[in-house]
């Protein structure tokens, strides 16, 4: 079944299994980014979203049945390393950032360009940064950085975007004008894969979304469906039993009032 | 007033080596996140090669054993030689890179010192096989006829050097600041992970840069050697000035290195020409100027208290050996008792071998304590065993005092000076200890040992013959054989000091020593003091040292600077590492293959390859630190204890053990895998 995986453009995974050392922590994940998509993926602390993204660039231990970028093709087990998946066009911002600090804004999109390309256009996009080309990376406010961790990104011409963590120790608003400017690219073309734990903000701007738990895929649906769809999405974040309890306090505190 | 000018501009010439070497481990340590100490002996055998290209014609590769030199041709010109020789110098730093320093990017701050100094005792070793050990004055390549400038005449290469000196830094500078590549590699040193993201490959660059400075240190080496000498010793210890150099400029700063280079050199010329007024005092006119570099080192690390760029690796080097027990008693009583069974069983060479051996168990048993439990790296353990032997000349030819009291007294004048080198340690750790030790064992070295005041000039020091209660102990018999005496003296000392390190590590103090080594801050948040617990750990260390060194003294009865070298010391620390540094058992190991013990004997009197023992030992631990950093002693108890399970009082621990085996290891080494799996995935195609 998964022999036969129709190239869709965008980023298409199947059967991706990760973990650390003999422990899988991700088990058997299959996930679809079209062109231009926006996918959340949601789920609680260790559910395994950082480390699918990571493996999905070729950094940690995985395997995989079957993948697709763009036109490519690629069979497992052996995923790409990151050098394969940057030239093929996935791009990841980590959790960490990973800015090379010591370097100037203007540089680290220098380095990070290929070669024959002008990689200060992506700042039409961040008119911010334009202002603070020499400045080194480390001196940055943490929005800032994780804006040059965006545009860092896409000077490398992705086709997917994988973004762990856009909103982490940032204020709302900045998030806010980050998601803002993400919605913009995807509707360039750029598919976009978002781990995100301010759900319900993050659902105001992806088309569909995958929740996690306990490393593998348990919904599968559109932004409309998850927004309905509260209690399931507690139960991926709280587990049944809690989400249960949420429920019976819920029910006992109607009870009482 | 037109001399002191002078004696200024002369220093140029050494000078530009030091700036030449300091740039390019300044770029290493960018690109590897290394300290290459080899660095030196890269230059040093591009030297040897070039010389002997333009002297005879022959090119000599770098290897010992199969054929090596062969024949160019006559009365090559330098541009015939010097391109030759630039690419053996770039293969030698690409092979340096695949085999050595790449496998070896995730290992601990100790391994990496390790490595690097095994391959200088590999070079080193190979040079002396290839070249001898003679010092060569090559005739000069760049023009060297007197200029006359402002009423003073010096040779015009100095400038030329000085210029040349510039243009690479200038050049060096550029291609970091503003090229992709210089970049890439800055990038690259910060996050090697964002750097993979960015579509940049670390290990492609590190390649590269490796072969740039193996280049680099060849031109270098060889443009200046007319100028400097070419002998092995001489040329590989350039690494300490050049090592100044680039730790005053932060290993960063290219400018600064070569800046400081070129003025570590003058300065070195002038205090030169000051030792020769008649003013300057006598005991200091020899060292003198090797104690500029080890000065600028202290003060560049501990004063200027600035934290020296860190590296970010793909994954966090596991700091630590792992560390087993401590070992059984009964395991030190068999090593005792094989050693008192050779004593009695073998004669002549081979039982001054096992004499020499078991002295070597006391200075083993210092880096055991010192860098495996205490985990300081310190180069200078020859140095503070080289202070007792001198000290047990003294005391028992000046104050003719007798024998168990000489030995304790040098071994406390030892300590002295082991908690003196053991300071610096306080503040600063790791790699950067490894630098200011080295610098101050050959500013030791050079001030002290080769001081004929101190030394009693081309005789050596003598050592008067031990003896007790009248029994005579003498290392030698009156036909002039090793005495069983003397080396049951040693196996007592020995097996002495092996206990009192058991009896450490398992009491208190050990755990104290352990917790510092383990965390600093974790240990003095548990009320540990931190800085009582590192001197205690020096001056335990520099006394069992101390003690080794006297017997040393004892056993050679005179003694000269070269029994307590530079490099004596640095094999010493590499073969401890190679024994295994955390175990007891590991000293023993250990001291069997130190010049002049067990192993050599073999070499030398079966094999006849006594000459190779050197490089042999080298050899083993550079591959012991890339492959199995945590030495023999652990690897060979496992295979012990796995081959004779279910046998004797721990059959039932030692068979649960080897069933548990597949599992255990799994366990142990899960760790590990992660480690080297995400490594591995990450690097895989770089």
């Amino acid at each position: 079944m998964t022999d036969d995986l129709e190239p869709n453009g965008g980023l298409r995974i199947r059967g991706l299994t990760a973990g650390y050392g003999g422990v899988d922590v991700v088990r058997n994940v299959d996930i679809d980014v079209g062109p231009g998509e926006i996918v959340g993926l949601f789920g609680a602390n260790g559910a395994g979203k950082t480390t699918t993204l990571n493996s999905i660039v070729g950094i940690g231990r995985s395997t995989l049945d079957t993948f697709a970028i763009g036109d490519l093709v690629h069979r497992g087990p052996k995923p790409f390393g990151p050098l394969d998946a940057n030239r093929h066009g996935i791009a990841l911002v980590p959790e960490d950032r990973c800015l090379f600090t010591q370097l100037t804004v203007a540089e680290n999109l220098r380095v990070s360009a290929p070669k024959g390309s002008a990689p200060l256009d992506v700042l039409d996009h961040f008119p911010l940064l334009q202002s603070l080309l020499k400045r080194k990376a480390g001196l940055l406010s943490g929005g800032e950085q994780q804006m040059l961790a965006i545009a860092r990104a896409l000077v490398t011409r992705p086709k997917v975007l994988l973004i762990d963590e856009l909103s982490l120790g940032l204020a709302p608003i900045i998030v806010q004008r980050l998601l803002a400017s993400i919605y913009e690219f995807a509707s360039d073309g750029l598919g976009v894969l978002l781990v995100e734990q301010h759900v319900n903000l993050a659902l105001q701007y992806v088309h569909r979304g995958y929740v996690m738990r306990n490393g593998t895929v348990v919904m599968d649906a559109s932004s409309a469906e998850l927004m309905n769809a509260g209690e399931a999405l507690a139960s991926a974040y709280l587990g049944d039993a809690a989400a249960a309890d949420a429920e019976s306090i819920d029910a006992r505190e109607g009870a009482t009032l | 007033m037109s001399q002191y000018v002078l004696f200024l501009l002369l220093g140029l010439g050494s000078g530009a080596v030091y700036a030449g070497l300091g740039m390019g481990l300044v770029v290493q340590y960018k690109a590897l996140g290394i300290i290459n100490f080899a660095y030196g002996a890269m230059a040093m055998i591009a030297s040897f090669q070039y010389h002997e290209l333009r002297q005879h014609g022959d090119l000599v590769m770098p290897w010992v054993g199969l054929p090596s030199r062969v024949h160019i041709g006559d009365d090559l010109s330098m541009w015939v030689a010097l391109p030759i020789v630039l690419v053996l110098s770039s293969l030698l730093g690409l092979l340096l890179f695949v085999a050595v320093y790449r496998p070896m990017r995730a290992a601990s701050p100790l391994a990496k010192v390790v490595a690097s100094v095994g391959v200088m005792i590999v070079l080193q070793a190979i040079v002396v096989i290839q070249f001898g050990t003679e010092a060569r004055l090559p005739e000069a390549i760049l023009p060297n006829e007197t200029v006359t400038v402002l009423g003073l005449a010096f040779p015009r290469d100095r400038f030329i050097l000085a210029l040349f000196t510039a243009v690479v830094a200038i050049v060096l500078w550029a291609l970091y600041r503003f090229t992709r590549f210089g970049l890439a590699t800055r990038a690259a040193s910060e996050t090697e992970r964002g750097a993979l993201l960015s579509g940049i490959s670390p290990g492609r660059l590190a390649m590269v840069n490796s072969v740039l400075v193996a280049v680099s240190a060849a031109v270098f080496g060889i443009l200046s050697s007319p100028i400097t000498g070419l002998d092995p010793t001489k040329f590989t210890l350039f690494i300490v000035p050049a090592l100044a150099a680039a730790l005053v400029g932060r290993l960063k700063l290219i400018s600064v290195t070569a800046i400081a280079g070129l003025g570590i050199g003058m300065m070195q010329s002038e205090l030169l020409f000051l030792t020769t007024k008649s003013w300057f005092p006598d005991w200091a006119r020899s060292g003198v100027v090797d104690s500029v570099p080890f000065i600028l080192i202290v003060v560049a690390l501990v004063a200027s208290g600035k934290r020296l760029p860190v590296r970010g690796g793909l994954t966090e080097a596991s700091a630590l050996l792992s560390l087993r027990r401590g070992e059984r008693p009964s395991v030190l009583l068999v090593w005792l008792a094989l050693g008192g069974i050779a004593l009695f069983v073998l004669r002549d060479q081979y039982r001054m071998a096992v004499t020499v051996t078991l002295i070597g168990v006391m200075i083993m048993l210092s880096f055991v304590v010192l860098t495996g439990y205490l985990g300081q790296i310190s180069l200078a353990q020859g140095a503070v065993a080289g202070v007792a032997g001198f000290s047990v000349s003294k005391i028992t030819t000046e104050f003719d005092l007798p024998f168990p009291i000489a030995p304790l007294l040098a071994a406390l004048v030892a300590t002295a000076a082991g908690c003196l080198i053991g300071i610096p340690g306080l503040r600063i750790r790791g790699v950067q200890l490894a630098v200011v030790t080295l610098a101050g064992a050959v500013a030791i070295e050079r001030l002290v040992f080769n001081n004929p005041v101190v030394t009693g000039g081309v005789t050596g020091a003598l050592v008067e013959r031990p003896s007790l209660f009248g029994l005579d102990l003498s290392p030698l018999t009156s036909s002039q054989r090793p005495s069983l005496s003397f080396g049951l003296l040693c196996l007592v000392v020995a097996g002495a000091l092996a206990f009192a390190v058991l009896a450490v590590r398992r009491g208190e103090l050990g755990r104290r020593l352990i917790s510092v080594r383990s965390n600093e801050r974790v240990a003095s948040s548990l009320g540990i003091d931190v800085v009582r617990v590192k001197i205690s750990g020096f001056a335990l260390s520099s006394f069992i040292a101390g003690i080794g060194g006297s017997m040393l003294g004892y056993h050679q009865g005179s003694i000269s600077a070269t029994s307590f070298a530079v490099f004596v010391g640095l094999q010493w620390l590499a073969l401890s590492y190679l024994g295994g540094i955390t175990s007891i058992s590991g000293a023993f190991i250990a001291a069997m293959m130190l010049p002049g013990g067990v192993s050599d004997a073999v070499l030398t009197g079966v094999w006849h390859l006594g000459q190779y023992h050197l490089l042999l030992s080298g050899l083993g631990v550079v591959v012991t630190a890339v492959a199995n950093p945590e030495g023999l002693a652990p690897k060979i108890g496992d295979q012990f204890r796995s081959k004779f399970a279910g046998r004797g009082r721990h059959s039932a621990a030692a068979s649960t053990r080897s069933a548990a085996q597949p599992a255990d290891n799994t366990v142990d080494r899960t760790a590990d895998n992660t480690v080297d799996r995400t490594a591995e995935n990450a690097l895989a195609e770089i």
